[in-house]
Order: C-alpha cells, then structure tokens, then sequence
C-alpha cells in the first residue's frame, strides 16, 4: 500500500500523521514544489520583520520525515494526476504509482488584472520564496505598497513597517477585513495602523502600476500616484487545481470535498486550501482557507486513506491574530443581511468590542477585538450550534466565561 | 498520571488559587495572570474555578503552527514552549473551555503546567474545592451537574 500526498503544508503533514496513527507500516511519500521542510506561512511575515528565523517557523522538527517514516519529495512539481492509472506525472518525467492520493496542493495569491501587473517587484506573499524575495527588495526601496485589505496584507503592512520602510495600503472596501470585520470592529485597527505611521487608502484601487520593468509607482483610481519599489498582491486566494483539471474531478472554485475528504474519484482525497467543503454555519460546501480548517482535514482525510472511518463536523470560517498589537478574533458568520439574525455587540470601558450573531435562537458567529479570552468557548458553542437562549443576558452584559455558560446552563 | 480534580460545591470564591499561580508563574498576585480562574456569581452563589484539563486529545496542540505545545510525559501536562510561541493564538481559538491565557508583555501564551506535579493552586486551596488525585479517581468522583454540564459541552476531553 502506498499513501501519496501532494503539499506539504498544515493539511499534509497532518495527514501523515494521522495514516501513521491507523497505519505503521504503508508507504508515505510527500511531494511538494517547495524545496523546504514544512513550515508555517502565517508567520512568513514575522520572517520578513527578523523577529523569527526559517528554523523559528517550522511545523515540525528537522527529522520528522524520517521519524514518521515517510519519504519526502521536496522541490519536485507533480504535472499531472492521471487517475486511470492512479499515477502521478513529475516534472522530471518520473511517475510515481499509489493507492491513495491526497491533494493538498494549498492555494496561490490572486493576481488582478491592473495594467503592469507583470512588472518586476510586483508580488504575491504566500510562500517562502516570496518572503526572501520581498526581503531583498526591501534593501532596494524605501516604499511599499501592498493591495488589499485582510489578513495577508495587514500582516505584511505591520511586518514591513517594522523595518522602516513607508508602507502604504489600498483597499477597495470601505474597511480593512471587510470580509470579516464590520465597521466599528475595523475602524480599532485602522486608528492603531495609522498611529504606526502606515498610509491607508480605502474605498479605492490601483488604476495602474508603472514602471519601466522594475516597479516605480502606483497610480489610484481618483488619480492620486505613490512612487514604490515593491507592490504586494494579496486580493485573495485561488485554489491550485491545476493538476487536476483534465481529471473529471468535481470542482466548485476549489475541490469537492465531502465530509470524509473524498473526491468524487473513489480513492483520491483533498484538504487544506485546495478543497472546498462543508461549511456548518453556511450550511454549503465553502472555502474556508484558514490554518486550523487545513489541520482538522488533513487530519480526516488521513484517517481515512490509512482505512479508518472518521467523518468530519464541517469547516467553519475562523481567525485569530494580533494585529498592530491589538487581538482580533472571529468564528463564523461576522456580518449579517436581514432581520432573521440578531447581533449582540458590546464595548467594555476599556475598548474591547465582542460581537456575537445569533440566529434562530442559536449562536452562529462572534467577533471579539482587543481581549479575545472567551474565543475558544464561544467557536465551541458555534461549532455545537447551542441555543443561547439560556446564557443570552450574560451575553448581552458581555459576560463571556465558561464558568457563565456553565452556571446558566444548570440553572443558576 | 494525576490531575486538578475540582468540587465546584466546595468553591467559595476566595481566588487564594489565582493569585498562588500567579505569583508561582509571573511572581505577581495578579488574577489576570492566573492559569487558573475563578467565575463568581455572586447573586447564585456558584463560584466555578475553570483551569486547563490537560485533554486526552489536546486540540491546542494540533493546530499549533510552529510545534509549541506537547506533552509532559511524567505528569501529563501540556506544555507551552513560549520560546516556540509566536502568538498566533490559535491555540486559545481552539479550546473550548478558554483556558490558555494571553501574555500581552511578551506576545505570548501560556498554561496551566501543574507546576511539575506540585500545582500551587491546589496547595493554596483551603476548603479542599481544589484537589491533586489519580486520573482514575477523578474520573469516579466527578459528579454534579456542572462537572456533567462540563463534559457534556466539551467532548473531546
């Protein structure tokens, strides 16, 4: 039996060792395009600003592979999935036969189309490539401009101004984290990235990137120009699907993926940032391109390969973070449409903004900036679907301790 | 293996606990920087003292990014690297009865570690709410219908 897996990243490495808990003895094989062990991208930024070495973020030890038994292919691209033959194709011409395949091939930065959008300087920052490349650039310049306004590029603004360069932002939405934090959640952060001396332009765009090959400038959509060395993409995520498209596997944006982390072709799997699958509070297959969704799939979809049977609850939407030195924390639905939802928002004296969405009685999201201390029970009670009709007057006095659930829940 | 086996009936709220581990772990008597905490209601008289319950399937640990949170074979305890930690906070995402706490000095996060088999907390407590007893035991003992509640929300432990 022979177990492969393509990416090497927070679903593959948990995937293998979760084949090693069913499955001492099966072949492992990993192949990844990334010549390095496994490590953590969510802290490629904290690389970039010296405050980490490559050593500091890494997912695991130096001999993992070799402890767990499992042999890794690093810097070999796989071409092609031919599932016919349950082969995959390298770029080196060789293949590689297996019994099961898991793709965890992650997902890559979207590139809008701005005219100069292929200039020199102009980047995603997803891999450790591109950290090592914008840190050289960075000896060159001495300002940024990052498009964008989530997660990614926040960390790489906060990251960059660290280092002393001019850092501007430019977000086509009203907010930074639009997709997740409301107004008065963002404008907490904007106040503190501003203070920091980082420029922040919302409701616009890059009209333009200029330059002759190397990156001098942007242009704005209301006309105004900001001279820059390095401009850094990150409007999002595209799963890498590629070698899979000639497949007949089912894709929605990323792959499908049911609740075992199985494909529609029997014995190939997906998780992490490829995949697409259900989402709880959605009530759908999601996106949801985030660290821990990455751990809990890989982790099922091993199980699984290795012969277990383990089903997965769904994903959920979730983030947790310090951004210009204050915590942002949120799970599930943030934002709401219609009178269907209600939202219980409350600001302590001492700033600290909890958001929690309820609906049908039930709580389905929660939104915490500044102290973030109650996060872990409230993804749980979100995760659980628990009605809150119990605990909802501590909710609304912005009580958030377990000790509180606990109480109401036995009726004290 | 032994564990903090807690009797909410008996708590009566003192926080003596809180600030024995703060001042063990951050030579403070600061009940912000206790491992262990204590939710009073006052008006029902429940005092519910609330600390890591080193799970047999710790989820802080397997989403942890960077490797910084395995276990102690010898008492069991999670332990936290904070020399590892890199403050993503993944981990206090991850559990669901809040326990890991915030360092906001140094950008990291720490927990109960059970002070190497001699938890402070439990030393500090003097109405015997607080208790250090095989794993077996506490497993008999534990009744009640917080300690049930707490279970039944927190299935993974």
């Amino acid at each position: 039996m022979r177990h492969v897996i393509v990416g090497n990243s927070a679903a593959g490495i948990s995937a293998i060792e979760a084949i090693r808990e069913y499955d001492k003895n099966s072949e492992v094989v990993i192949i990844s395009d990334e010549a390095y062990q496994a490590y953590s991208r969510v802290f490629l930024p904290k690389y970039i600003a010296g405050e980490a070495r490559f050593n500091d973020i890494l997912m695991r030890g130096y001999t993992f592979y070799n402890d767990i038994g499992a042999k890794a292919l690093l810097g070999q691209t796989v071409t092609e999935v031919i599932p016919k033959n349950n082969q995959v194709c390298l770029l080196s011409g060789e293949k590689i036969s297996y019994d099961n395949l898991l793709i965890a091939t992650g997902a890559s930065p979207f590139l809008p189309k701005i005219p100069g959008i292929d200039k020199q300087g102009v980047k995603g920052f997803r891999t450790f490539e591109d950290a090592c490349q914008i840190a050289n650039f960075m000896k060159e310049t001495d300002s940024i401009v990052i498009i964008g306004g989530g997660l990614v590029s926040l960390k790489a603004a906060e990251a960059l101004s660290k280092g002393g360069v001019d850092v501007t932002v430019v977000v086509s939405s009203g907010n930074i984290l639009s997709q997740r934090l409301d107004s008065v959640g963002a404008s907490i952060i904007q106040k503190s990235m501003e203070s920091k001396g980082i420029k922040l332009f919302l409701n616009c765009d890059v009209k333009v990137i200029k330059g002759y090959r190397s990156v001098q400038g942007v242009e704005l959509t209301f006309g105004k120009s900001i001279e820059c060395g390095i401009v850094i993409v990150a409007k999002g995520l595209r799963p890498n699907i590629g070698l899979v498209a000639n497949t007949g596997m089912e894709i929605i944006t990323g792959i499908k993926a049911d609740c075992y982390q199985r494909t529609n072709i029997p014995n190939i799997f997906a998780a992490g940032d490829v995949a697409e699958c259900y989402d709880l509070i959605e009530e759908k297959e999601s996106l949801n391109q985030m660290w821990p969704n990455a751990v809990v799939q890989g982790r099922v979809a091993g199980a699984n390969m290795a012969g277990g049977h383990v089903k997965s609850d769904g994903g959920i939407a979730l983030n947790s973070g310090s951004f210009f030195g204050i915590n942002i924390a949120s799970v599930g639905k943030t934002k709401t449409k219609g009178n269907s939802y209600r939202e219980v928002t409350t600001v302590s004296e001492d700033g600290n903004y909890r958001k929690i969405v309820i609906h049908e009685g039930r709580i389905v999201g929660t939104l915490l900036v500044g102290d973030i201390s109650g996060i872990g029970m409230l993804h749980s009670l979100i995760c659980q679907k628990k009605e809150v009709a119990d605990f909802l007057t501590f909710l609304e006095m912005g009580q958030i301790s377990f000790g509180h659930v606990l109480a109401s829940l036995i009726g004290r | 293996m032994q564990k903090i086996f807690i009797e909410y009936e008996k708590c009566l709220g003192c926080g003596l606990c809180e600030l024995a581990c703060s001042f063990e772990k951050e030579g403070l008597f600061n009940p912000t920087l206790s491992r262990i905490s204590v939710t009073r209601l006052y008006l029902s008289g429940l005092y519910i003292p609330l600390v890591c319950q080193q799970c047999t399937k710790p989820l802080c640990a397997e989403v942890c990014p960077v490797n910084a949170i395995s276990r102690n074979g010898q008492t069991g305890a999670m332990i936290f690297n904070v020399d590892r930690c890199l403050g993503c906070q993944m981990c206090r995402m991850a559990c669901p009865i809040s326990a890991p706490i915030w360092d906001e000095v140094r950008g990291v996060v720490s927990n109960c570690d059970l002070c190497d088999g001699e938890p402070k907390c439990v030393q500090a407590c003097a109405v015997g709410a607080l208790q250090y007893i095989d794993e077996a035991e506490a497993n008999i003992l534990r009744e009640g219908p917080i300690a049930e509640k707490l279970a039944e929300l927190t299935k993974i432990l």
